[in-house]
């Protein structure tokens, strides 16, 4: 069975409202991490900002979510069969909680270098701005999972498409924000 | 349309926008009682600094220990009060309550884009409320830090009662409040986006759906600001990170672990969004006004496409001249120049606007309905109070005026004053349309006098309290000499602020009253032009039997040649002419 074939104008205008929804919404999480952004840049201009030495686990997680994003395009693919679809989903979820597991790992590995929340700001932020995302993250591999069940469940196949879409939009949006967030604890 | 549901399903856990619309608005009037008396207790104070109040004392045993206030309870009646006001009564009512109830209607939609996000937005909305009101009963009492919840009195735990879990509480409400109108917001810009009915084109869109379209799209871009530093602050309280918390500070003889935090970035992040709210809550009320005066002027609003586009600069403008309350920061002079041309700048588009208003009167058969004196009342207070701002958004004159007095009286006449009336005018005038009833108009005029006069009285008079010096947020004035003959005029103002509440019983008798016996209405008692007035009053589930196809602007009134003097949105060009 091919996933992305029937239309229906109803449906479509439907979640063309959820779109519309989707991406007002992303709108406010980028001014919630421009906010981030903002007091980090004033805050590492204090004399007692010490750099964190990152874990070098952080950039394989990142590989991680990048691959997770790629899955997931497999998997929504104009003609892509059904199985194809879930098992490509499943592996995006798979590739989630490692990273999931990844970003607590890289935690811990501060944790046990003595790098704790409140050590220095630069670490706070650390903790504070990977934390925040994760949380983002974690409502988003909500409605991944609930897209791998609809997708093996084989129901609503005209409003597939579209859930597909929507999920990925936030999905890669959030990947693109901790590649984002990564480059500024490294480099900024 | 028909639809069946159970009381329940109907009027409270509802989807239906018009529901949660009147629950937003009876929720926000609730909240305005709370916030109402707690101005009662600090004009008590300010006017009687000292004077034992032995019931109040008995009421409030920690407040008012044998009668007379304490200062850390002053200090929460301010924070309480404004946090509020401003949050739990006007952006409830204003922004999400008439949001929610006019915006479909006035675009011809069934409902709002995401029904279920819309009651899940006033139930967490709700639950903030509570947890807000919680706070005064906690160990401590409410936060105390002000409404703007500075550093360190909000972010170290020991600082002040107020500070404790009291601010927490504080915090999280605000957590739940800036969740809910994110909801709020979210499903407006959608529905006006994605919504509107065959033939109502953007510029064909009344001012108020107009008013309300931007000023949702500035909370969404506002609010995370807030929430970042919200997350920050939280953790400065209890996990000992230094964001807004300095090096070396001592409180309560205890010296901090927290070091090189900066207060000012808190400033920073709370006023971006700070500034922008009040013209969140500004522009739905302006909005209302510009829709109610042709309705009651019975001639077209002056200027339509001209007030668009001010209503979108004064947006984008409103997003970037934070940085003029903090003038006395020690921020380098060059940039409040920058925040000071910045703001000077938003009084061009704000002062269109009022002309527009003002045009919209000239040569009009004005009645002088309810509403409409609100609305008149609208642009009095927009004028005077807008003209405090020219003197506050100054950096010179400023660096005098800063924290003063002449502050308090100017924001009040603004985002209190313009925001109270519009949200009487919008009461006055869509009351028919949600109950089906008209109000008294007698009470009604009634109340607008009680309300107008005495509001202004105080604001007004507050202005010249705080050129004489006083500053605002201090307990009692009887300290320093200088202030001494302040006292009289804060006497006249609490008398003055009495009489303005006593007033608002006149409205709250009237609505109860109206809600049930007030006098029948017809289905456009107004003689209106938009759409809200095309469906029956109370509009049935779905708002319209059929969605209404739209033919012209909202402001065709006293078309030259028609019979009557005002022509509806449906009306086809071949009926009537279409002027604009």
């Amino acid at each position: 069975m091919s996933v992305a074939i029937v239309f229906d104008r109803e449906v479509a205008e439907r979640w063309h409202l959820r779109e519309v929804g989707v991406w007002m919404f992303l709108g406010t999480v980028v001014m919630l991490f421009a906010a981030f952004t903002s007091a980090y840049v004033v805050r590492k201009s204090g004399a007692d900002w010490v750099p964190v030495h990152l874990p070098p686990l952080l950039w394989l997680n990142s590989v991680v979510l990048l691959a997770s994003s790629l899955t997931l395009e497999l998997g929504r693919r104009p003609g892509a069969t059904a199985r194809a679809a879930s098992t490509a989903i499943a592996a995006t979820c798979g590739l989630a909680l490692l990273f999931f597991a990844g970003q607590v790992q890289a935690w811990s590995t501060l944790a046990r270098t003595g790098v704790y929340l409140p050590t220095n700001p630069a670490s706070s932020f650390f903790y504070i701005l990977t934390g925040v995302h994760g949380a983002h993250l974690i409502v988003a591999f909500g409605f991944l999972a609930y897209l791998f069940v609809r997708t093996v469940r084989r129901t609503d196949v005209a409003g597939w498409p579209y859930l597909a879409g929507l999920v990925s939009t936030v999905w890669h949006f959030l990947t693109a924000v901790w590649i984002y967030l990564l480059l500024m604890l490294r480099l900024a | 349309m028909s639809h069946s549901d159970s009381f329940i399903r109907k009027y409270i856990f509802s989807t239906d926008h018009k529901i949660i619309g009147i629950q937003y608005i009876l929720t926000g009037l609730a909240m305005a009682l709370v916030g109402g008396t707690l101005a009662g207790l600090i004009r008590l104070q300010l006017g009687w600094p000292g004077l034992q109040w032995p019931l109040l004392g008995k009421l409030m045993p920690v407040g008012m220990p044998s009668g007379v206030m304490t200062p850390e309870f002053y200090m929460a009646l301010v924070t309480m009060h404004g946090t509020i006001m401003v949050f739990f009564f006007m952006s409830f009512v204003l922004v999400s309550g008439f949001g929610n109830y006019v915006v479909p209607l006035q675009i011809g939609a069934r409902d709002m884009a995401f029904p279920l996000l819309n009651m899940l937005s006033y139930w967490i909305g709700l639950l903030g409320a509570i947890v807000i009101l919680l706070s005064f009963f906690v160990q401590g009492g409410a936060a105390a830090a002000g409404w703007t919840a500075y550093p360190p009195l909000s972010a170290v735990a020991s600082a002040m009662p107020g500070s404790a879990l009291g601010q927490t509480l504080w915090l999280l409400a605000m957590a739940l409040f800036i969740a809910s109108f994110t909801m709020s917001g979210l499903n407006i810009v959608a529905t006006v986006l994605s919504l509107r009915a065959p033939g109502m084109s953007m510029m064909r869109m009344p001012l108020t759906v107009w008013s309300y379209f931007i000023s949702a799209i500035m909370g969404l871009l506002a609010f995370p600001p807030l929430t970042a530093a919200a997350i920050m602050l939280l953790f400065d309280r209890h996990f000992d990170t230094s964001f807004f918390l300095p090096s070396g500070l001592i409180v309560a003889g205890k010296l901090l672990p927290n070091h090189g935090g900066s207060p000012l970035l808190w400033q920073h992040l709370f006023w971006f969004l700070g500034h922008p709210e009040v013209y969140v809550l500004i522009l739905p009320a302006l909005g209302i006004a510009l829709d109610m005066l042709p309705v009651f002027s019975r001639k077209p609003v002056f200027g339509y496409r001209l007030s668009v586009y001010c209503l979108m600069i004064v947006a984008v403008l409103s997003m970037i001249v934070w940085g003029h309350h903090m003038f006395v920061s020690g921020m380098s002079p060059f940039s409040g120049e920058y925040f000071s041309i910045s703001t000077m700048l938003i009084t061009v588009p704000m002062t269109i606007i009022g002309v527009n208003m003002l045009g919209s009167l000239w040569g009009a058969r004005i009645t002088l309905a309810t509403p409409m004196l609100f609305a008149l009342g609208i642009i009095a207070l927009f004028g005077v109070g807008g003209f405090g701002g020219l003197f506050l958004g100054n950096a010179t004159a400023d660096m005098q005026l800063h924290d003063t007095y002449f502050v308090v009286g100017h924001f009040h006449l603004m985002i209190g004053g313009v925001t109270l009336l519009g949200t009487f005018a919008g009461i006055y005038y869509w009351f028919p349309k949600m109950f089906g009833r008209q109000m008294s108009e007698a009470l009604g005029k009634a109340h607008f006098w009680l309300t107008f006069l005495p509001f202004f009285t105080v604001f007004f008079m507050q202005h010249f309290v705080g050129l004489q010096g006083a500053p605002r947020r201090y307990y009692a004035f009887t300290t320093y000499e200088y202030l001494n003959r302040t006292h009289g005029q804060n006497v006249v103002i609490s008398l003055v602020a009495f009489l303005l509440m006593a007033g608002q019983l006149v409205f709250a008798l009237n609505f109860i009253w109206s809600l049930v016996a007030g006098r029948a209405s017809e289905r456009n008692p107004w003689h209106a032009t938009t759409l809200e007035w095309e469906t029956s009053s109370p509009p049935p589930h779905g708002n319209f039997v059929e969605i209404p196809t739209v033919h012209r602007w909202a402001y065709e009134y006293s078309v030259a040649g028609e019979a009557l003097d005002y022509t509806p949105q449906t009306v086809p060009a071949r009926q009537v002419a279409v002027t604009a």
